[in-house]
Order: C-alpha cells, then structure tokens, then sequence
C-alpha cells in the first residue's frame, strides 16, 4: 500500500492543481480513488450505507483529518477546504461521466433517478446531471452554488461551510434550502409538472 | 434572471416556507398580486422544496461509492443488478429487472410450467439468511396469499436457486400508492374508491390473525384499473429484528394478535439507530410501534389512517426532518386537520381519519370491518349527492407523467419498500445497532491502587451486560482472539490489544475506560471508538467523591453512555441495576470475584474455586459470586457443594440484575432443587429477554438430555456453539447429544472441532475418551489419560475413565486400583464429592460382577466420604443389587424426603432402587411396576458427569428373566447394544451381554444364545479369572452346548 502523503505534500498538489498542473489532479484523482473504492468495498458484501463509518471520515482521511493535525491558518483551512470541495465535485463527476458515457455507448446524460426508490426527496443523483444544474445555479447565485458544492461535494458541515464563506451558519442554511428546492426542481423526474 | 427578482423570490420562498397549507397558498397569492409568473416560480420551488428534505443530504462521495459497489458487484457476478436477466432460475426464464431496493431486486419473469408472466424478487443475503425468521414469512406470506383477497397481492411461491432466495409473486402493472399521491392530493370519490379495498383487505387479514405491521403507501400497488392490492404481507417480519422478544409467539392466530414489534419498525431501542430505518417508513409507524411495544391488528389502522390523511390532503400526517422529529409527532401532535389542508374533504372523511390516528390504541377504531363500514357508507352519501350534481367525470386512472418516466408503465413491484436501506438517519452512523458487538479494554488505572486493576472493568461489564442492546465479546472470544494474536489469554488488553482484537472478532467499537485520582477525588472516564475508522461514538465522565463512591460513579458512567450508544431510555432505565447491587460494595470482593471469572474462561473451573471462594469471604451476600461458586462446583461433580452455593445466590436473589436473576433462579431450579421443568422455564424466558447469551441454550439442552431427549437437546446445543464458539462445554455437551443418537461420527467432528480450537477442557477430554473407546483406540485412550495427567479435574475424570474401560473388560483388580488413584487424586484437590462418586460407581460395577462384599464396602465407604445426591442414588441401587435392601431402602427414604422435587431422583433413580430391592425380594412384577415411572427417561444421563446409563433397562431385563420371559428380557438387554453411543464404557453394558445371552437360551433359541455367550465370553477374554459372573457364564455356555 502506498502509505499516505503527508499534509505539505496533499496542499502543495492541491495549490498546483489550482495553478492548472494537470498532473497534479492525476495524482489527487489517485488518491480520492483508493478513498472511494475503500468506501465502495464496505458497501458490498451486505454492508448497509451509514452503517460501517462516516463518510466524511472517510473524506477527511486524506485531506481534512491531516490538515487538523496542524496549526493551520485559518485562511489557509478556509481555502483548504474550498480547494477540496471543488476537487471532489471534478473527480466525482467525471467519474460518473465516465461511467454513463461507457453503459449508454455514449448517449445521453439524461437524469437518471431510481424512482422506486424515492421516499421525500430521496433520490440518488446523477451527478452528470447535477453538476450541470449547478453550473446553472451559479450563473443565478453563485454562492448558493458554492454552498452546495462544499457541502455535497466537499462533505462540509454548516458550521464550516460558513467559516468557508464567511457568512452567518443561518445563512447557509437558507441557500442551501433554497438551492436543494431549485436543484430537485431541475432533476426530479416529473419534468413536465415543472414550470 | 435579475437579481432583484431572484432575491424577491428569494425572500418570499423563505417567508412561505414557514406557513402550511392554506395559509401559505393565501400568502403566496397576496404576495405575488398579479405577476402570476412570480407566483408560479415560487409555487413550484415550494413544492419541490418539500419534497427535497433529504434530497443530497448524503456526500457525493457516499453516492459514487455505491455507485462503484453496484457495479463492482455486478462485475463479479453478484446477485446484484442484471445478472439475472435471460437466466433459468428453477422453472422460471427472468425477463426483465422492474427495479430494485434494499429489500430485494424485482423482476419479471415467465412461468415454464404455467406459461404465465410471474415477478420475482429476490431477498438480499442479509435478509434470507435468518432461516426461522423466513420461515415466519414463509407461513405469513402464504397465509396472506390463502386469503386469496382480490386486493392482496398473491405469493405464487417461495423459493430458492443456488441459494438465493426469491419470493414468486402475481404480476402487476400500476404503480404504487406512494407514486401515485406523490404531494399531491386526491379526488375523494378515487380516495374512498382505495381506501374502501385497502380496509377490506386488512379485514380479511386481520381476521385470520394476520397483521401486515407495514402499511404505507410504498406497499400499496395501484393498478391500471384502479384495484389497490397490499404487498408484502409478512415481508416486515424479515427485515432486521431485535430476536428473541416472544420469538415464541411468532405463529399466525391468537398469538400473532399479542405479540411483540417486529423489524424495523419495532422496538424502542431501534428506531433512532437502526440503519434501516427510513423516513418514509417511520411516517406511517403507529405509536405503540414508536414506542416498541406489542402490537396487535390496530396498529395497521394507524398505519392506514396515516395513509389515508395523505391521500386525502398530499402531505404527510407525521413529517418531520429527522426520525426524532416524527416519532415525537406520532407519540403526542395530532396532525393537522385534513379539511384544512383540503377544503374540498368531507367532514366525515376527517373523522374517519381523526379516528383511525387516535394515539391510544383503545380509543381508536377498532377494527378494519368497522373502517371500511364507515367508508362504504360515506361512499354511498358522497356518490348520491354528487350524482344529483354533476356527471362522474374520473380523470384517467394512469398519469401522464408515468409514461414518460417509465416507459414500460410496469411496476416495480414492491421495491420502493427498499428505501428504507437506503435512507438513514444520521445518528445511524455514529451510533451501535444492536447488530454490532463491543469489545471492553482494561482500565486504564492512574491511581497505583491495584484494587482497581480488573474490578472496574468486571463492574462495568455488569453494568453493560444488563442491557439486551449492547453485545460485548465474552471473554472466552477475547481470550481466543488473543491466542491466535500468538499472545497468552488473559494477557492485558491495552487499547493497541484491544483494537487489534476489535477487527478481528469483526466488531464494531471498543470501549476504553481510565481512571485518575485528583486529590482525594476520582475521576472515572469511558470512550467508545470505532475500531476500524478511530471515531469516537460516545464519551463519558464521572467524578467520584472517594473511594466508596468511584462504583456508584462508574454507574452513571456508564448509564450515561448506553443512553448515547443509541439504547433507549426504556431500556437503560428496565436494566441498570447499580454495580455496587449487583455485585458488592466491597471492591476486594469485587476484585476477587473479577479474577475468579478470568480464571474460569482461562483455565477452568478448578483453577477458578479459589477466587470465588474469596469473594464471599469478604462479602458473604455476594450473590453471583455463589453462582459462579456452585456452576464450577457443578463442572467437577461436586454437585452438594454446587447445590448449597446455588441455593445461597437464590436467598441473595433480589438485588442482582435482570440477567443474573434468571441466572440464579434457573440454576437453582436446576441443582438446587432439580426441578428441571421449572428450570427450563426460566431459561425460556432469559433466552426471550437475551437472546445472544449462550447459557440458556446450554442449560436447556442440559434439561432435555437430562430428560433422555437428545434430538431436542441437540438443537439447543448446537445454538450455544452458534453463539459462543470458544467455549469448551458447549462442544463438549454437543458431541455427548450426538453419541446419545447414536451419531457417533458427528460426536467426532464437534470433538475434532473443540481439538482444533485448542479447547483441552476436562469434558472434551472426556468425549474424545469416549469415542477412542468406541472405536476400541486402546492407543489413543491410554495418550489421552497421559495427556490428563497433572491437570486437576482432569486427572481424575480421565483415570475414572480407565476404571470403567478395564471393568468393561472384567479387569476387576486393574479397576480397582484405577478407581483408587482417581479417587486420590480428587482428593487431592479437595474434590470429596467427586471420589465419593468414583467409589459409587465402582459399587455398581463390583455387584454385577458378583463381588457383593466389595461392592457393600465401596458403597458403604462413599457415603461416609461425601454423601450427595449422586453419591446417595448410586450406593443406594449398589446395596439393594448387593443384598443390603434395609440400607437401600432408608437411603431411599432419605432420597424422597430430602428431593422431594427433583425430577431424576423422583422419576430415575427411586424407581429403580426400588425396583431392585423388589428383584432382591423375588417380586419381578412388583419391580416392573415400579420401573413404568422411569420408562420415559431411562435413556438420559442421571448424573452430572460420570458414565451411568440405562440402570432402570437393566434391571427391568433381570425381571423378564426372573418371570422366564426370554423375548422381552432379550428386548430390554439389547437396548445396550443399540445405544452404545450412550452406554459407552459402562461396564454393565458387557454383562447385558450375558443377559441376551440367557434370555436367548430361555427362549430356547440355542444359536443366538451361543453367539451372545461368545460375545460376551470374548470380551471378558482377559477378565479376571475368579470374578463369579465368568465363572457362572462359563459354566452355562457349557451346558448350552
């Protein structure tokens, strides 16, 4: 096993990728993968999701978890945490991109919801899609987008979301409320009811 | 857009948001004045932001997981996705997958036999893997599907392909209820029109005793036609459940009507833990289902009325953000009136509603007849007032938007049930299930006082062991564990240690505890971490005034952390009975006691007398250490030690906990005052309260194979071994049921098993003895005995073993000697009861062999050792076979007077002294008489561990031969022959023998008669040679020929 980069290491490919160092990503792409694949092993073979651990326990192992252990300005974790949201949400949804583009040869990213497993809301996302009607929320609210981004993607509490952004947890709470209307107003699979 | 307008949207969304129903739809109204398009954007992301509560609430991260998992398993040729497609499975061909969920994969498929379209579903491992749980579906699912109710789904078949289990069912194309309502409320004629065929259907379930305890739209199926059908009748007895609680009362009828909570929506201590547990299912819990009480038919009539509120409004009765949020709503808020939410609802409609949703069961409706009645009735009013108005005009049954969604308009049959494994509450990750065990470090003791060294950790397994959610690995695991670690048992288990042993015993948390002094202070702290991720699940902290006070404080502590593992208030409450209670006030006998049960799991019972001893020397009111004291007494034959022990615990009974109260009243049934039957009802209700333990399951198969029932005794062993592999007893007590079924290839295997673990207890030494008998290993018998040799308790059990073996033989003198060396070496160790019993046995086999002197001594010389119960029966039957019926028969008289209640002295061993003082005074009938009382237990074990069997067949065949009744004599000694498994090395079963032998000369038939001589000749070949029996078979094998 390729033991773990140390903290430097993790934020200076973090700062490259930022600056557009495209072989950094490949190696931060690496890392979230063993992540992933190791969350992915604890729900096969009868694991039920939430049951084995945390998932943002599991973020943190290599990102956030490493950053705590030291004394880290509070710019700098603020800008951390922003970085990795937004890796996570590039990672993820190329991931899916990638996977969709393989089943459908190609075809179309339609919204894909299981419907027979929707209970209020409950849906698993594409994130093809998703990452696409956030792009759009941008364009209107850009930081109801950010919100999102640092909690879905980034698995970020309110609480720090807030310190991200510097703004009011309440604050938070209300885009990210309003977001989530908007969001499963663009994907929910009843389209034609929609304005 | 423009900002200004985002932000007025914006503003308003937050403001409606806060208002329900009319009120919000007249604010937006005002609010928007005429710009209807301001008022439709809202409108529509209010509507959305209802339905989106918990939509994204789980990281990305969590999704592309389970992503990656569906598809790595579908690489691997899971059971998951569309690996079924285009396959046979048993006679049907799977067509096409119409869904899927945590409760299982749907699919269509064709019938080969019937040519008919069918859905399968097949059940997730997890699920189908608890057989007496599907077995309960099983007979609910079809007890359902017998109703053969036009409006319940129909289970063709149960079945299973290469080990999958799937579930055969009608095939329906709709969608489900909850599809169909989706936010949005119904017209009341399509209402009633459900609702009406939902209620018949419950009546005619309930009728049959059936409660379907998961009602919720999700499990109703809305057909194009517009037939509602139920599903999954039953299915909610699959899904995760706390066993045990009235597992017994699982049946159909009667029963099922009073019976505990079941699944997911059962028991108190689960909902908020559960990873099950979904909000759309808790939404339509009833709440004595919230509250995990019994739940009977009226429970679905909450469910249902839930269900109705929702059809009639759009929105929810109980909703709520988190699972906490709804229970609290179901337990004590009415839920908004419906005719408020739905101006068009009739009146009588809400109450209909208002009534099935009454919180206490005894004042809501009663009864799904008395439900439909009153909706039939509101049908007729309904329909009559509006015929008079307008024509009917029904929308069409199917949406549009269906269509476009789901092109094959087919319906995922069931599958939305599979959400609930889907969605969690969030506490669920950091909380324990009761599906997760715990394993305890040791204390962390900053103090330097060693009084504190294991007994805290002894008292807060106390503590925990109280509560039927919590699982800590026994020690024995613990111990096991460690020896495969390659590091001694009992070695201390520091948090490294502990954490190691945590992965592997597969569990989920640790529990470290520290504790400090402060001044004259202590602080006492507990942590439970994940073993594999490091996260802390709960904290604790306690100070404690001085040292008198550190138990009372590790209580608190300790209560304060179950609350916060996720157990229910209930429950911590029912079971916590302080520490210092339920052990003792004294932290040396703490201490003592503490060590005593190490010693027990670690080296055996012998090793572990002291300890015990020690503890109620400081505190004789010790009430478990008693128990302990009499169990390990018991382990080595001294069962009048074990008798007195067990009966001072049950004087001391009281104040212990739950669990060790049963504990202490089932033993005492069981040695105390062998009562077995009471016993046995004791452990019955401790394996209801605790389904985990082992100990009941131990105990209750003690009872059978005591009783001579050793198929039943079998199946609870097997149990015990299934919940705690690394105890030698249960391997031990298994592998002696199997020999009493004559099984004795199986009895090898468990034996085999309990070598491989390294479990050398004296019992499994004593079984593998047993079998090498069998198999006449004199080899491996003899390396056996050597391999005893030095340990206590083992010593003498293996050299009595060779006693019995060498008089099977007719080695008299060889037997003698054994017994003799046995007997000292028990002395040795303070083990009177267990010589005396040596001497008892000997006594038996001396007087069969004729050497009625000896047998007088040996008889005469073990009671005046240590005169127990055992010791009493045997030397009681030796002296009335010797001649010495005034002995026998006061000692029988003693016998009957001193266990009036015990089931083997009354049942087994009375009748047969008695009989044999008949058969002493020439009066065979009168003996066959007597030994009818045992007839239904002459195959058990009479004695706690020394080989004696089938005493009252023996002398029932002397009598048939006293009456010169050869064929039934020939009967009664060949039950020796057929139950060798039983017999073993008892040394009577070489002289049944000669009894066939001469029951076939009486019957004239000369050449089976001879063959029984030879046998019996033949294995007393190198017998002594003045033993009288030999002389005197001799002598007739002579005349025979």
């Amino acid at each position: 096993m390729v033991s773990a980069p140390s903290t430097h290491e993790v934020t200076a490919l973090l700062r490259a990728w930022s600056a557009g160092d495209a072989h950094a990503l490949e190696e931060l792409t690496s890392l979230v993968y063993r992540d992933l694949h190791r969350l992915a092993h604890r729900y096969m073979g009868g694991e039920r999701p939430g049951h084995t651990l945390q998932t943002t326990a599991l973020i943190n192992e290599v990102f956030l978890r490493l950053l705590h252990t030291q004394a880290v300005s509070w710019q700098d974790r603020a800008h951390f945490f922003a970085l990795c949201a937004q890796l996570m949400r590039r990672i993820l949804t190329d991931l899916a991109r990638a996977r969709y583009t393989h089943k459908r040869g190609g075809g179309a990213l339609a919204v894909e919801l299981d419907s027979g497993l929707m209970v209020a809301g409950t849906a698993r996302p594409n994130l093809v899609a998703l990452d696409d009607a956030l792009e759009h929320l941008g364009r209107v609210d850009p930081r109801k987008s950010r919100v999102v981004e640092l909690r879905f993607f980034g698995g970020l509490s309110v609480q720090e979301t807030a310190e991200v952004l510097q703004v009011s947890p309440e604050t938070v709470m209300r885009d990210w409320r309003l977001a989530k209307a908007w969001l499963w107003r663009e994907l929910r699979p009843d389209q034609d009811d929609a304005a | 857009m423009q900002p200004e307008r985002w932000r007025q949207i914006e503003e308003l969304y937050h403001a409606a948001r806060a208002l329900e129903g009319q009120e919000r739809a007249a604010f937006v109204k005002k609010a928007c004045g005429h710009d209807a398009g301001l008022q439709q954007e809202l409108e529509s992301l209010l509507a959305s932001g209802d339905e989106a509560e918990s939509f994204i609430e789980t990281p990305a991260l969590d999704y592309a997981a389970q992503e990656l998992a569906k598809a790595k398993e579908a690489a691997a040729g899971g059971e998951e996705t569309d690996a079924w497609v285009g396959r046979a499975v048993s006679h049907y061909r799977v067509r096409e997958k119409l869904g899927g969920g945590g409760m299982g994969v749907v699919y269509s498929a064709e019938d080969t036999k019937l040519k008919r379209t069918v859905a399968l579903k097949f059940l997730p491992g997890e699920l189908s893997k608890d057989r007496q749980a599907l077995e309960r579906f099983q007979r609910e699912a079809r007890a359902a599907s017998a109703l053969n109710h036009p409006n319940i789904c129909v289970i063709h078949d149960i079945d299973e392909h290469e080990g999958q289990r799937f579930i055969v069912m009608e095939y329906l194309e709709g969608q489900t209820l909850k599809q169909r309502v989706a936010g949005k409320l119904l017209k009341t004629d399509e209402v009633l029109d459900l609702a009406i065929q939902i209620a018949d259907a419950l009546d005619a379930a309930h009728a049959k005793g059936i409660i379907h305890r998961d009602i919720k739209p999700a499990n109703i199926l809305v057909t194009r036609r517009g037939q509602a059908k139920i599903l999954d009748f039953g299915l909610a007895k699959l899904a995760p459940e706390k066993r045990g609680l009235g597992a017994r009362a699982w049946g159909l009828g009667k029963e099922a009507l009073q019976e505990r909570p079941t699944t997911f929506s059962g028991t108190s201590e689960e909902p908020l833990t559960s990873p099950g547990v979904a909000m759309g299912t808790i939404a339509y819990m009833s709440p004595e289902q919230a509250r995990g009480e019994d739940v009977d038919a009226r429970t679905d009539l909450f469910s249902f009325g839930a269900m109705l509120y929702e059809m009639a409004t759009g929105k929810q009765a109980f909703n709520g953000s988190s699972s906490a949020v709804i229970f609290e709503a179901i337990l004590n808020r009415p839920p908004t009136s419906p005719v408020r939410l739905n101006p068009d609802c009739p009146t009588e409609l809400e109450r209909i509603i208002t009534k099935a949703l009454e919180k206490n069961r005894n004042l809501r409706c009663q009864s799904a007849a008395e439900l439909c009645a009153d909706l039939k009735r509101l049908k007729r009013d309904t329909d009559s007032g509006r015929a008079a108005v307008v024509g009917a005009v029904r929308e069409p049954p199917l949406r549009k938007r269906w269509k476009v969604l789901v092109p094959a308009t087919v319906v995922l049959v069931a599958a939305a049930i599979g959400v609930m494994f889907y969605v969690r509450s969030r506490q669920a990750m950091t909380r324990l299930t009761d599906k997760d065990t715990i394993v305890l470090s040791d204390f962390n003791n900053q103090t330097g006082d060693s009084v504190f060294d294991d007994t805290l950790k002894q008292g807060l397994a106390v503590q925990l062991e109280q509560s039927p959610f919590l699982d800590l690995v026994s020690e024995r695991r613990v111990n096991a564990t460690l020896k495969l670690m390659g590091r001694p048992a009992g070695d201390r288990l520091t948090p490294e240690v502990t954490q190691e042993v945590c992965q592997r015993t597969g569990s989920k948390a640790m529990l470290t505890g520290s504790i400090a002094g402060l001044g004259s202070q202590y602080v006492i702290g507990l942590k439970v971490v994940n073993c594999n991720t490091g996260d802390v699940l709960a904290e604790a902290q306690e100070q404690a005034a001085g040292k008198e006070a550190v138990l009372k404080a590790l209580d608190a502590a300790a209560v304060s952390l179950r609350g916060k593992l996720g157990e229910s208030l209930s429950s911590v409450e029912k079971y916590a009975t302080p520490v210092a209670e339920a052990t003792t006030p004294s932290l040396e006998a703490l201490k003592a006691y503490s060590l005593g049960i190490k010693a027990e799991s670690a080296k055996g019972d012998a090793a572990a007398l002291p300890f015990f001893k020690r503890a109620v020397e400081l505190d004789p009111h010790f009430a478990m250490a008693h128990a302990w004291m009499s169990t390990a007494y018991f382990n080595l034959d001294e069962v009048g030690r074990s008798a007195e022990n067990v009966r001072k615990a049950y004087d001391l009974r009281e104040k212990v906990s739950e669990r060790e109260r049963l504990r202490i009243e089932g033993d005492y049934y069981l040695i105390g005052t062998g009562e077995l039957e009471k016993g046995a009802q004791t452990y019955d209700l401790w394996q209801q309260t605790y389904p985990r333990d082992s100990w009941p399951y131990i105990q209750l198969g003690f009872v059978s194979g005591t009783l001579g029932n050793w198929e039943k005794a079998l199946e609870q062993f097997r149990e015990a071994l299934r919940l705690d592999p690394n105890a030698g007893v249960p391997y031990y007590l298994l592998g002696v049921a199997y020999m009493g079924l004559n099984r004795l290839e199986e009895a090898e295997v468990v034996f085999k098993r309990a070598e491989e673990r390294k479990l050398e207890n004296q019992l499994v030494l004593q079984g593998r003895y047993w079998l090498a008998f069998l198999k006449g290993d004199a080899a491996q018998m003899a390396q056996l005995t050597s391999a005893a040799m030095g340990k206590p308790g083992a010593e003498d059990l293996l050299l009595a073993m060779q006693a019995d073996t060498q008089g099977w033989y007719g080695r008299l003198k060889n037997a003698h000697e054994l017994t003799g060396r046995a007997m000292d070496s028990a002395l040795h160790n303070d083990a009177k009861e267990t010589a005396a019993g040596y001497q008892a046995e000997a006594a038996l086999r001396e007087v069969e062999a004729g050497n009625r002197e000896q047998a007088r001594a040996d008889a005469d010389a073990a009671l005046k050792l240590a005169p127990n119960r055992d010791v009493r029966d045997i030397a009681a039957l030796a002296l009335a076979r010797a001649g010495d019926t005034g002995g026998a028969e006061k000692l029988a008289a003693e016998l009957d007077k001193t266990f009036p209640l015990d089931t083997v002295v009354q049942r087994y061993w009375l009748p047969t002294i008695r009989a044999g003082i008949a058969l002493e005074r020439q009066d065979p009938n009168r003996a066959i008489e007597l030994l009818k009382m045992a007839s239904t237990i002459e195959l058990s074990s009479p004695t706690a561990a020394l080989t004696i069997s089938l005493c009252p067949v023996y002398l029932r065949g002397e009598a048939y031969l006293m009456l010169h009744d050869g064929n039934r004599a020939a009967a009664e000694f060949q039950k020796f022959i057929d139950h060798r498994g039983q017999v073993v090395n008892f040394p009577w079963g070489a002289l049944a023998r000669l009894g066939l032998a001469r029951a076939y000369a009486m019957q004239g038939d000369t050449a089976k008669a001879r063959a029984a001589y030879q046998d019996f000749l033949t294995i007393w070949k190198d017998a002594d040679p003045d033993v009288p029996v030999l002389k005197q078979a001799k002598a007739e094998y002579a005349k025979l020929k």
